[in-house]
């Protein structure tokens, strides 16, 4: 679809987002590697309240049990929807709109992001008690044009083994990122 | 037809979900800040959406059921207080017990604001 932005505000625009993209282009393909610590059942049980998710495979043992689940289910989503696994940087080391390094470090300051989505494939079991290393691939990046102006799309891959290296989830998650005025 | 569930995610439900999942971003829980990026309220994340689609699944599919691949987008923003509905269709059945689903949330003006896909490997009738 073809675009009527104002000239200057296009020349703005493209500016902004072309030195970010210049910027994390240079970071395709590096990986970044973090460890998620021991999930517990009430961060389980937490991502399910929050997401008025009452599903008793979650909350009630013997119903997960003779479901044919070993332990409490785990919701399919927590795993790829947890932002960050560490402490986080200090607060004066956010940015105004409250982001932090959790983007596998990405250098997309002066860029707004938004998720728009993500493909899953669930692979192996995921329950409280275990613990997961994670790998962030910035897969790819390019810069788009639609109705509401110019924007960044970033596909970023992530892939979560467990203690014995065995891959339990693979995920693909797409940013929109677009210039601060 | 997969039975639809409808959702109304609430401010505070919002703020759980951004703790919970470790996200900072203002939008989710600063109507200023939202204001300021150009939405109307504060902004239901995006991963809240890909739930609230899985969930619809997972009524229907029941307990003994797993979902082994599962996608979605999100097409509009959704704001707090806003209801949305979510149901799905089957679209293909495999011999294996997989069935192949699409999922789809709309808020209360029938627009469109996320769709999904997904396949769920179902329990065997013996079992």
């Amino acid at each position: 679809m073809s675009t009527s932005l104002p000239v200057d505000r296009f020349r703005s625009e493209a500016d902004a987002l072309g030195e970010t993209f210049n910027l994390v282009k240079s970071a395709v393909g590096t990986p970044f590697s973090v460890r998620t610590g021991v999930i517990r059942t009430t961060d389980l049980q937490r991502f399910a309240v929050a997401s008025d998710d009452y599903n008793p495979i979650y909350f009630d043992d013997e119903l997960a049990a003779t479901s044919g689940h070993d332990g409490l289910a785990a919701p399919p989503l927590y795993l790829s929807s947890v932002l960050g696994w560490e402490a986080g940087p200090p607060e004066c080391d956010l940015r105004q709109d409250g982001i932090g390094n959790e983007l596998a470090r990405l250098p997309i300051d002066g860029v707004g992001l938004m998720g728009v989505g993500q493909d899953i494939e669930f692979l192996g079991a995921v329950r409280a008690g275990m613990q997961f290393s994670v790998v962030s691939t910035l897969d790819d990046v390019e810069i788009k044009s639609g109705r509401s102006g110019m924007f960044l799309l970033l596909v970023i891959a992530r892939e979560f083994k467990n203690e014995e290296g065995d891959v339990v989830l693979r995920c693909r998650e797409s940013y929109v990122g677009r210039a601060y005025g | 037809m997969i039975p639809p569930i409808t959702k109304v995610p609430s401010a505070v439900g919002l703020f759980r979900f951004s703790a919970i999942t470790w996200n900072p971003h203002l939008i989710h829980y600063n109507r200023d800040v939202a204001m300021s990026e150009g939405h109307e309220n504060i902004v239901v994340h995006s991963h809240l959406h890909g739930s609230y689609l899985l969930q619809v699944l997972m009524a229907w599919a029941g307990p003994r059921a797993r979902i082994t691949k599962f996608g979605w987008q999100n097409k509009r923003a959704v704001l707090v207080g806003e209801q949305v509905t979510c149901s799905g269709t089957v679209v293909d059945i495999s011999d294996a017990g997989t069935v192949e689903c699409k999922v789809e949330e709309h808020n209360q003006a029938g627009e469109l604001c996320a769709n999904g896909w997904a396949t769920v490997l179902l329990p065997r009738r013996s079992s």
